[in-house]
């Protein structure tokens, strides 16, 4: 009998274990079904406004860096702003808009973030609620920091490019090749860029930016600059490794990407032209 | 003849889940060591205390920080494993004299070199299983192993210093 309940003591422990485990893997494995996002714990409401609340505090430690970034930007901006007022007006051979144009830019706040896992995200705090869609890209003033993986309503979860399974379509500056941008974990400040073409000579310091091939970036925005460069031989391919120009373990302030349609582009500008007309 | 352990516990379960999730969470040395403070809520659990009292302590504590952090399920996986390996492990490391009853398992308790053997191994395969999870993928082996070694140290030098440091002089305390 005592042996019997030993058994018995010994046996429901490694039920209770195995049950336990079950559980904790089904979550897991859930967490890893959607496009390898995690399930977005850190964009539920509770945890959601828990974060926001303690970012509430500690931003005022970022602010002087902040501010600075923020000059920067608006400088950039300012000379953008004079070469555009140069630009051509209508009915010119020049095209209406720029591909810059047809992209609009929703302001967030990083509430949590992460750069040691291999699969790293960002929570912001903006949602569903404020246009945040699922496979919008986000980025900040210096480069892209990653593509939105998950919504609620006022919480969005980001897949950074910090996560080894987030891959962005990206080109050489200088000589237009295309390459695929995907970090392999371990060394946040390391990127690799897989399968550019050895024909493009990238050299170190040179600029990588985003190819536009998708749309969730817009074209030709800043993501890498190339750190070592080497030649494979017996392969058409470098192997190029890659500073990020955002530096994710900092980032406090980011933009999400959306592309307008062309026609919801085209029915708002219709819709701006007849006051115009009645005005004259 | 846990009865009295119930409140100090929880109190402690909720303060290092809270340190672990709001501070240690957001540290990271030289970005890829994550110190981890929170195993140690079942390694300092009484040594007589019943194994499902451990594994559903483990499994709630690890959830609570996957809940935090992103986690899925791997805290909660990878706890309660450690969790159900503490009893086999205690019986191996169990000196001639044996444990007395509602002994802790603290270094002042069984001495230092016991509780560094203790720690160390149950440590190894928290971080292990967490690490292998984390990654999804048992390619790139060495880079984890890598990992688990790494922040194994830092976790483990990071509770001396705590306990050191707060808790001086309390001698078998029960």
């Amino acid at each position: 009998m005592r042996n019997l309940l030993f058994l018995l003591s010994k046996i429901h422990a490694l039920l209770l274990f195995i049950v336990l485990e079950i559980i904790a893997f089904s979550l897991i494995s859930k967490s890893h079904t959607y496009q390898g996002a995690s399930i977005s714990n850190t964009s539920n409401w509770f945890t959601g406004s828990f974060y926001n609340f303690s970012e509430n505090y500690t931003q005022y430690f970022g602010l002087r860096n902040e501010n600075i970034a923020l000059q920067k930007e608006n400088a950039r901006l300012r000379g953008q702003l004079k070469y555009f007022a140069n630009y051509p007006k209508q009915d010119s051979i020049y095209p209406k808009r720029d591909s810059l144009s047809s992209y609009i830019y929703i302001p967030a706040k990083v509430i949590n973030n992460t750069i040691y896992k291999t699969h790293n995200f960002i929570t912001i705090n903006k949602g569903s609620n404020d246009g945040i869609k699922v496979d919008m890209g986000v980025m900040n003033s210096n480069g892209v920091v990653g593509i939105v993986s998950k919504v609620s309503d006022n919480y969005a979860l980001v897949m950074s490019i910090l996560n080894t399974n987030t891959s962005i379509s990206v080109k050489h500056k200088k000589s237009g090749a295309f390459g695929n941008f995907k970090w392999k974990g371990f060394n946040p400040t390391i990127v690799n860029v897989e399968d550019m073409s050895k024909t493009a000579n990238v050299k170190k310091g040179d600029t990588i930016v985003t190819s536009g091939y998708s749309t969730i970036f817009p074209p030709d925005f800043p993501i890498a600059i190339a750190k070592n460069v080497k030649t494979i031989k017996e392969s058409g391919f470098q192997k190029i490794e890659t500073t990020p120009t955002a530096d994710i373990n900092k980032i406090d302030y980011v933009y999400i990407v959306e592309k307008i349609e062309k026609m919801e582009i085209d029915s708002l500008e219709s819709e701006l032209s007849k006051p115009q007309l009645n005005d004259r | 003849m846990t009865g009295r352990y119930i409140f100090p516990n929880t109190i402690r379960f909720i303060l290092v889940l809270l340190l672990q999730v709001f501070v240690l969470n957001n540290i990271n040395l030289f970005g890829w060591a994550s110190p981890m403070v929170y195993p140690f809520l079942i390694l300092l659990l009484p040594i007589n205390l019943p194994v499902s009292i451990v594994l559903l302590s483990a499994f709630f504590a690890g959830y609570t920080v996957d809940f935090w952090s992103n986690g899925g399920g791997i805290h909660a996986a990878s706890l309660t494993l450690m969790a159900f390996l503490r009893k086999p492990l205690l019986t191996q490391l169990m000196p001639q004299s044996g444990y007395e009853k509602d002994e802790l398992p603290t270094f002042v308790n069984q001495g230092i070199g016991w509780f560094f053997i203790y720690s160390g191994i149950m440590l190894f395969i928290h971080h292990l299983m967490y690490f292998v999870l984390e990654a999804y993928s048992l390619s790139n082996f060495g880079l984890t192993l890598f990992r688990v070694l790494v922040s194994g140290i830092v976790s483990i030098m990071l509770y001396w210093i705590v306990s050191l440091t707060a808790l001086p002089n309390r001698k078998k305390q029960r």
